[in-house]
C-alpha cells in the first residue's frame, strides 16, 4: 500500500449513566490528512474509474444527452495519469464505448482524447437495465490491483425498467463490496427509493441533478474526490463488552446511512463495518450499545473502535460508560449526540413524511413534515428548511404546525427526497457538555 | 522475603499453588493472578492490598476511616521495619531498567524487580468480575469491559505509607475529586529513604493506572541502584526515565490524543545528602524549623512566564494558563530528561514531595513547616497526615499526595 494518510478518531459523548442505565451513545468522528504535501500525482492508492452513462431513448430529450457527453468528457479530462479506465454506455445492455473491448486502459492523453472522442459519438437509443451495467462494471475491475480505489460513476434518468427488481438485487449483491459507485439521477423520471439503494450497496453517495446544466460541475467534483482517494478498502472494527449489544452503528456525515446490517463478525466480540475509499475528509458516526449495568463508580468500555484498512489499524478510540449517582451528571446529553440524533429524526420525518403524502395519506403526511420543519431548524440544516418550504406551507415554525401544499414541483419533492439524508456538521461551539 | 507479611489469597488457578493477595503473578507458574475478588469488601479494615507488592510501601496502607494505624498489618507477626539501619531487603543487584517481558516473580527474586519487569506486560491481570476475562494493560477487562475498581488500588480515595522513622506518605482523593489520580511509592535505602510522587495529568482513560506505575517503577529503580552504590542523581535520571517509559507503553498504539500521563517528583535522601528529580509540577520541599525552601522549579506556563521575565509572579498565577503543565511523562510528551538537583543540608529537617494539590492551596514553604512542625515527635507520618489536613481544610480542590522523608535518618524509631 502507498503512503496512508494520517488517521484520527475522536470520541464525543457522555460517558455518564445512572444506576441501572444501560444505553450508551457516541459520535464516532474519523479524520484523514494527508500525509505532507504530496501532489496530486503521488503517494495515492492505485484508482481504477468506471463511467456509466445511461444512453436509453429518454435521454435524447431536454438536452440531457448533450449535458452527459460534457459531464463524462470533463471527468474523462480529470483522470490522473495512469489510473485505470473505462465509459460504459447503458441500455438494454451495456455497451464498452471507451476502450472497445473489455478491459480498463492506463489514463494518458492518447487514452484520455480517445475516451472523448468516442464519447461524443453516443447516441440514446434503448432502455434501462442498470443491473447489467453494473455487472459490466464489475467484470471489468475484476483482476485489478486489489489495493487500488474502484469507483464507477452511474448516471441515469429512468427507472430500472428493463430488469426485474430482483435482477437489480442480486447484481447489487454480486458488486458490493468490489467496488464503490457514486449515483446520479438527472432529469424527474428516476426512482429515488432505486438509486438510494444502488449507492448505499455500492458505499457511495446520491444526488439529484434536476437541471441537466449542472451535470458538468457534478461529474468533475465526483471524479476529483475518486482521485483523492487514498484508501481503499477501510473498515470500521468494533469491539463490545460480551453481554453488550451493538443496537446501531449509523453514518452521520456526509450523510445518514445506517450500517447496522453491514456488519461482518470478525472475532467473538467484534464486528467489521466496511466504509469503502478513504482520502483527505471526515466523517462521523453514531453508534449506540446497550451494556449490562455497572455498579455506582465502576467504569467500563462499552465500545472499542478501530479503523482499519486490511489488517492495519489506522487509529482507535474507547467508548466509556461509567455509573454514578449524579444525576446532573449521568443526564447531560452530549451536544454532537443530540445533534446527529436530530439529524436522523428529520431524515425519518422527511421520508415517512413524503412517502404518506405519495401515499394520500395527508395527516401522516402533515405531521411528518411538521415535525421535519421543527427539526431542520433545531439542527440547523438549511437547505433542507428550504427545501421543505417548497413542499409545505409552515404556520409555526417552532410548533411544526404545516399545510401541505397543493402544486409541487416534482424536481422539489425529489430533490426533498433525496436530500434528507445529507447532514450538516456540528460546529466545534455546539458540542459543549458532555465530556 | 518474608511471606508472613502478606495474606493468603487462595490456591493459583493454574497450578493451585497458594497466590498471596497482593500477587500479580503466580510465584509457581508465572500466571497472572486474580486480583482480591472483593477489593471493596473491606471497608477500615488495614489492608496490604495492592497489585505489586513493591517493599516499597507494604507494610501498613490504612483507609481515611483509620488514619492513625501506625502498627503493622495484622498478619504481621513481626513489626515490618525493625530498629535498624538497614532495615529492607533491598535489592541485591542493579535492577535492570528493562528486564523482558516474561521476567515474573519467581521465588527468592526481589519483589522490586517485578514490579519493573511488569509494565512491559501487556496481560495485567485475570477479571474478577466475569471471572475469566484478561484485562488489557488500561485496565478493561477483555471480556466484560469493566475496568478493574479504581485501577487496582481499589478505593485509592485514601492510603498511606508509613516507614516509620525512615519516612512516610499519604494520599488523599481530596474533597472535590472523583477519583484519585495521584501515586505516591516510598523505599527504604540502605542509609536512607527514596520516595516519588506521580500525579495523573490527562483526562485520558487510565492516567491514574500511569501514575502508580510511574511512581512504582521509579521507586524500584531508585531502590535498587542507590543500594548498589549507583550515584543518586544518576539513579534519579534513571527512575525518570524508567517511569515515562512505564507511562508512554500504556498509551494506545493508533490513538496519542489518549495517552495517559503523569508528573514526577523523587527524593533520595541518605547519608551523601538529599538528591530531587522532577518533571512537571509536583514539588520537593525542603521543611527546616530555621528555614524552608522550595527544592523544584515547575515545569509549568506560570514559571516559564516568570523565569522568562514575560510576567511577573502575581501576573502569572493569576492567569488561566498558569498550570498547564510544560513537560511530562507520556507518549505525547516525547523525550523528557528530569531536572535534577542536590544538596547536603547543614541542619535536620525534612524532605517534603507533594502533588500541587497541597501546594495550590499552601505554597510557601514557611507556611508548610509551621503545618509540619506543629506538633511534637509524631514523626514523619504525623507530619504527612497535618500536611494533608491542611490541604482539605483549606478546600482539597484536587487530589492531594505528600510524601515526608527527614533528613539525617534517624537511627531511633520516630514514633
Amino acid at each position: 500500500m502507498s503512503e496512508v494518510p494520517q488517521f484520527t478518531v475522536r470520541v464525543d459523548q457522555n460517558p455518564y449513566l445512572p444506576a441501572g442505565g444501560r444505553e450508551m451513545h457516541a459520535i464516532v468522528t474519523v479524520e484523514a490528512h494527508s500525509s505532507g504535501g504530496a501532489g496530486p500525482k503521488t503517494g495515492r492508492a492505485p484508482a481504477a474509474e468506471i463511467i456509466i452513462i445511461d444512453t436509453s431513448g429518454s435521454m435524447s430529450y431536454r438536452g440531457k444527452m448533450a449535458a452527459a457527453k460534457r459531464a463524462a468528457r470533463a471527468a474523462v479530462n480529470v483522470l490522473r495519469d495512469g489510473v485505470r479506465f473505462a465509459v460504459v454506455a447503458g441500455a438494454n445492455q451495456p455497451r464498452m464505448v471507451y476502450p472497445q473491448a473489455e478491459r480498463l486502459v492506463e489514463a494518458s492523453e492518447t487514452s484520455r482524447r480517445g475516451a472523448v472522442n468516442a464519447v461524443g459519438r453516443l447516441e440514446a437509443a434503448g432502455g434501462t437495465a442498470i443491473g447489467s451495467w453494473l455487472r459490466l462494471a464489475e467484470r471489468l475491475f475484476t483482476g485489478n490491483d486489489d489495493d487500488a480505489v474502484k469507483h464507477a460513476i452511474l448516471l441515469t434518468d429512468g427507472k430500472n425498467q428493463h430488469e426485474t427488481a430482483d435482477e437489480l438485487d442480486a447484481a447489487l449483491r454480486a458488486c458490493s463490496g468490489r467496488f464503490l459507485c457514486d449515483a446520479r439521477g438527472v432529469g424527474t423520471d428516476w426512482d429515488v427509493a432505486e438509486l438510494r439503494k444502488i449507492s448505499s450497496a455500492l458505499l457511495g453517495g446520491f444526488l439529484d441533478v434536476p437541471d441537466p446544466a449542472d451535470l458538468e460541475a457534478d461529474f468533475l467534483a465526483m471524479t476529483r474526490a475518486a482521485m483523492g482517494k487514498e484508501v481503499a478498502g477501510v473498515a470500521l472494527r468494533v469491539w463490545t463488552p460480551r453481554q453488550a449489544r451493538l443496537r446501531f452503528v449509523k453514518q452521520m456525515v456526509p450523510a445518514v446511512e445506517d450500517l447496522t446490517d453491514r456488519r461482518v463478525e470478525s472475532g467473538t466480540q467484534t464486528g467489521d463495518y466496511p466504509l469503502g475509499a478513504w482520502g483527505d475528509e471526515a466523517r462521523e458516526y453514531h453508534l449506540c450499545v446497550e451494556v449490562e449495568p455497572g455498579d455506582i463508580g465502576r467504569q467500563m468500555r462499552a465500545a472499542w473502535v478501530k479503523l482499519l484498512a486490511g489488517d492495519t489499524v489506522l487509529a482507535s478510540g474507547n467508548v466509556l460508560a461509567e455509573w454514578t449517582d449524579d444525576e446532573a451528571m449521568s443526564t447531560r446529553i452530549n451536544g454532537r449526540v443530540a445533534h446527529h440524533t436530530g439529524q436522523s429524526e428529520l431524515a425519518d420525518a422527511i421520508r415517512q413524511g413524503l412517502e404518506a403524502r405519495r401515499e394520500g395519506d395527508e395527516d401522516t403526511a402533515t405531521a411528518r413534515l411538521g415535525r421535519a420543519v421543527v427539526l431542520a431548524r433545531e439542527v440547523g440544516n438549511e437547505q433542507i428548511s428550504d427545501l421543505l418550504d417548497k413542499v409545505v406551507d409552515v404556520v409555526d415554525p417552532a410548533r411544526g404546525t404545516v399545510r401541505l401544499k397543493r402544486e409541487v414541483a416534482k424536481a422539489d419533492e425529489m430533490s426533498l427526497d433525496t436530500r434528507s439524508v445529507r447532514t450538516v456538521r456540528t460546529r466545534q461551539d455546539d458540542v459543549g457538555g458532555g465530556g | 522475603m518474608d511471606a508472613d507479611q502478606y495474606t493468603h489469597a487462595g490456591p493459583c488457578h493454574g497450578c493451585g499453588q497458594p497466590v498471596r493477595r497482593d500477587d500479580r503473578f503466580c510465584e509457581q507458574c508465572g500466571r497472572p493472578a486474580p486480583p482480591s475478588p472483593h477489593p471493596q469488601a473491606q471497608p477500615g479494615a488495614p489492608r496490604t492490598t495492592r497489585p505489586a507488592p513493591t517493599l516499597t510501601d507494604a507494610p501498613t496502607r490504612t483507609r481515611a476511616e483509620h488514619p492513625a494505624p501506625t502498627s503493622p498489618a495484622p498478619t504481621s507477626p513481626a513489626p515490618p521495619w525493625p530498629n535498624a539501619a538497614h532495615p529492607a531487603p533491598t535489592a541485591p543487584a542493579p535492577v535492570p531498567p528493562a528486564a523482558p517481558p516474561g521476567q515474573v516473580a519467581r521465588p527468592g527474586r526481589p519483589v522490586a524487580a517485578v514490579v519493573d519487569t511488569r509494565a512491559d506486560l501487556p496481560v495485567i491481570a485475570e477479571c474478577a468480575d466475569c471471572g475469566g476475562g484478561v484485562i488489557g494493560a488500561d485496565g478493561y477487562c477483555e471480556q466484560c469491559g469493566l475496568r478493574r475498581p479504581s485501577s487496582a488500588r481499589e478505593g485509592r480515595g485514601h492510603f498511606e505509607i508509613d516507614l516509620g522513622f525512615l519516612g512516610a506518605a499519604v494520599s488523599d482523593r481530596g474533597l472535590r475529586r472523583r477519583r484519585n489520580e495521584d501515586a505516591v511509592a516510598l523505599a527504604a535505602l540502605p542509609a536512607g529513604a527514596c520516595g516519588v510522587v506521580c500525579d495523573g495529568v490527562a483526562t485520558a482513560p487510565g492516567s491514574d493506572e500511569a501514575s502508580r506505575r510511574a511512581a512504582d517503577a521509579a521507586a524500584a529503580v531508585l531502590s535498587g541502584r542507590v543500594s548498589v552504590g549507583v550515584d543518586a542523581r544518576d539513579a534519579t535520571r534513571a527512575a525518570a526515565e524508567r517511569a515515562a517509559e512505564v507511562v508512554t507503553s500504556l498509551a494506545p498504539s493508533q490513538n496519542p490524543d489518549e495517552a495517559p500521563a503523569c508528573t514526577f517528583v523523587s527524593a533520595v535522601v541518605d547519608r551523601a545528602g538529599v538528591t530531587v528529580g522532577w518533571v512537571g509540577d509536583s514539588r520537593a520541599y525542603w521543611l527546616a524549623p530555621g528555614g524552608s525552601s522550595l527544592l523544584t522549579r515547575d515545569d509549568s506556563w506560570a514559571a516559564r512566564m516568570v523565569d522568562s521575565g514575560e510576567l511577573s509572579e502575581a501576573a502569572a498565577w493569576a492567569d488561566r494558563r498558569a498550570h498547564v503543565l510544560t513537560a511530562w511523562l507520556g507518549a505525547d510528551a516525547g523525550a523528557v530528561e528530569a531536572r535534577v538537583t542536590a544538596f547536603r543540608p547543614a541542619v535536620p529537617g525534612l524532605v517534603m514531595l507533594c502533588s500541587d494539590g497541597l501546594w495550590n492551596h499552601l505554597p510557601e514553604p514557611s507556611a508548610l513547616a509551621a503545618v509540619a512542625f506543629a506538633a511534637g515527635a509524631d514523626g514523619p507520618a504525623g507530619a504527612a497526615r497535618r500536611l494533608l489536613r491542611a490541604a482539605l481544610d483549606a478546600g482539597g480542590h484536587d487530589n492531594v499526595t505528600v510524601a515526608v522523608i527527614p533528613y539525617p535518618t534517624s537511627r531511633e524509631p520516630g514514633r
